[in-house]
């Protein structure tokens, strides 16, 4: 049976000597978007180029629908690109930006497709314009029309947002979610932003120094991550150090000892390190078992929501948030006892370089 | 009305008023002057009513033309190379190209003189490879004329568009090949549009320069070819004729001018107008 879908598969590669892929393999089902997520320089747009054929890894395989793409020059692989500055053809109107990758086909079905696609993304008011004349949201779906003309096996992104603003961007990835939804083709997006892969996948590759670190849905990456890079990346995580001093207990390293609700499989005695999601931190103003003693520094409002800044004995500093409604606010300085919620700690080994 | 922020410009365009602007409308004045003492267009008419000077006349235009032409085949190959060169390649054809522009235009030429000499470079090297029989000499003929000038103007084309590639943008060019463009399809919709107007700018700069380059033509050309340059200096210098001199300048001028307006509203079309 023949794959359907994207696969990634062991791809490595290096630049100049420098290995910046190790080992990448992904997935992208039929029909699905696929969001590679990173801090800038972990490889993503590597990848990314790697699929498009602009690059040739050093090792791997990228299968798409069963058929092996590495040996297949850049301009034979029917992929559809969209760059991060849009990459438009500044001196030909916007139709025939669009109509770049049909020259194989006949005018009257030429025009036919363009009028169609201008109106999927709703620019045929502009179709006789040059690119420089429009706005930014305008070029990147002038961009995006471009790359979905060629009716593409693959769609793939790079920064597809990351040159408009902010509120743009909003409403430019709701359109496309919204287009994804009615061509419904295999899409790869690039982001460094964490809200925006959310936003439009349903399925995020978090990568870290040419690595995958974690592959999963939002709420997955989320609520189980699969490394202590991911659970500070996607989100925010307090580090608090502790060792393992039980089958499901954990002492910090200033001595608050936290039952864990399920076991964990360190070795007693062994240095870990436990993570906490700020909405995870209740407060309380006396101690409690479990809590951990903290100095109050700053809360700041958010919405319905307080933040609070807090300092441990040891020079930890934690966040928490919590609903602001009756909320006590301590004053600076004062003794708050900080009680994690033992059911979503994460536990990960320690890392070596100190906190 | 002297708006502040203008303030500063006033010197150089003071300056520009006195030693280019009136000189120029001084010029124009004296062209209208007539060897009777009346005023009209007496002077050009007698110009262009002569067919050796109407000759001149077309002949330095046809050599702005022709060293344009060349200069632009002849740096074909080194855009090519400069584009696809790596940063090492990039800088030695950089320095090559502006090496030359340090030297005076007065020596370059006499270099040019001992080039196409009888006992040049380039007639030893026809008559080492059997392609003549005498020593020719490319001195006093156009041929020679031309390969002087596309070397001096050469780097008059060149610095714009090399300038324009460092910061031309790859993405396009990958665009393209994505989209399932070839090779020289993909270089003329995504770098070429992108360096046109420099080209066209390099053009203007290399004609204007090889059509009044009284020094180079003079040189190598000789006392037999003669072009609007040395024209206006026989006029002045040995007919003393002031208003005819005058007249043949702003004939010059003109038809450089005219050219040069023409290259420059290309490069002012819509479709040129995301680059440059």
């Amino acid at each position: 049976m023949t794959q359907t879908g994207l696969q990634i598969r062991n791809v490595d590669h290096s630049y100049d000597g420098k290995q910046v892929l190790h080992g990448v393999n992904f997935e992208v089902p039929d029909g699905r978007v696929v969001a590679l997520l990173g801090p800038s320089g972990c490889g993503k747009s590597t990848i990314l180029r790697a699929i498009a054929g602009l690059i040739t890894p050093d090792r791997g395989q990228i299968l798409l629908n069963g058929r092996d793409l590495t040996s297949v020059p850049v301009r034979n692989r029917g992929l559809g690109m969209v760059f991060q500055n849009f990459a438009l053809f500044s001196h030909m109107t916007v139709a025939e930006n669009v109509a770049y990758g049909l020259a194989h086909l006949p005018k009257p079905e030429r025009r036919a497709r363009v009028a169609r696609l201008l109106d999927l993304v709703r620019l045929t008011p502009f179709a006789s314009r040059f690119p420089p004349s429009l706005s930014g949201g305008q070029q990147q779906r002038v961009a995006v029309a471009r790359a979905l003309a060629t009716d593409p096996a693959a769609l793939l992104m790079d920064e597809p947002f990351g040159a408009l603003d902010r509120a743009l961007r909003a409403e430019l990835q709701a359109e496309l979610v919204r287009m994804q939804d009615d061509v419904g083709i295999t899409t790869v997006m690039v982001t460094h932003d964490q809200e925006e892969a959310q936003a439009v996948a349903g399925q995020l590759v978090v990568m870290n120094e040419g690595r995958v670190e974690q592959v999963g849905t939002p709420e997955e990456i989320y609520d189980r991550p699969a490394s202590l890079f991911v659970n500070g990346f996607i989100g925010h995580a307090n580090r608090i150090t502790a060792t393992a001093t039980g089958p499901g207990t954990v002492t910090t390293q200033e001595g608050t000892e936290i039952a864990l609700n399920r076991a964990v499989n360190f070795t007693q005695g062994s240095r870990v390190t436990v993570t906490s999601r700020p909405e995870n931190l209740a407060l309380s103003a006396t101690a409690v078992p479990g809590a951990m003693e903290a100095r109050f520094d700053r809360a700041t409002v958010m919405g319905q929501f307080l933040s609070v800044d807090a300092t441990l004995a040891d020079g930890t500093a934690l966040k928490a948030q919590i609903l602001r409604d009756g909320a006590a606010r301590p004053s600076r300085g004062d003794a708050i006892w900080l009680v994690p919620d033992a059911s979503r700690l994460h536990l990960f080994p320690a890392i070596q370089t100190g906190a | 009305m002297i708006r502040k922020d203008t303030l500063l410009a006033w010197p150089m365009i003071a300056f520009m008023v006195l030693f280019f602007i009136s000189p120029l409308v001084l010029l124009a004045g004296i062209s209208l002057h007539g060897e009777d003492g009346s005023w009209g267009l007496g002077n050009f008419a007698a110009f262009l009513s002569d067919p050796f000077a109407r000759g001149v006349l077309t002949g330095t235009l046809a050599l702005g033309a022709k060293v344009t032409a060349w200069v632009s085949l002849a740096a074909l190959p080194l855009v090519m190379l400069y584009w696809h060169g790596g940063k090492r390649l990039r800088g030695l054809i950089l320095i090559c190209t502006l090496l030359p522009m340090l030297t005076a235009n007065v020596v370059r030429t006499f270099a040019w003189v001992v080039l196409l000499g009888r006992n040049g470079p380039i007639s030893q090297t026809l008559l080492g490879l059997g392609l003549t029989e005498r020593p020719i000499s490319f001195l006093f003929s156009e041929t020679g004329l031309v390969m002087a000038l596309v070397q001096i103007e050469m780097p008059l084309l060149l610095l714009p568009v090399f300038s324009v590639l460092n910061r031309a943008d790859r993405k396009t060019l990958e665009a393209a090949e994505v989209l399932g463009a070839g090779r020289w399809r993909a270089w003329f919709s995504s770098i070429f549009p992108q360096i046109i107007p420099a080209v066209l700018a390099g053009w203007v700069l290399v004609f204007a320069s090889a059509t009044t380059s009284y020094v180079t033509q003079s040189v190598i050309g000789g006392a037999r070819l003669i072009y609007l340059p040395q024209f206006v200096y026989r006029e002045v210098g040995v007919l003393f004729q002031w208003p005819m001199a005058a007249a043949i300048s702003i004939l010059l001028l003109a038809s450089t001018g005219v050219i040069m307006l023409g290259l420059t509203m290309l490069a002012r079309h819509e479709r040129l107008q995301g680059h440059g």
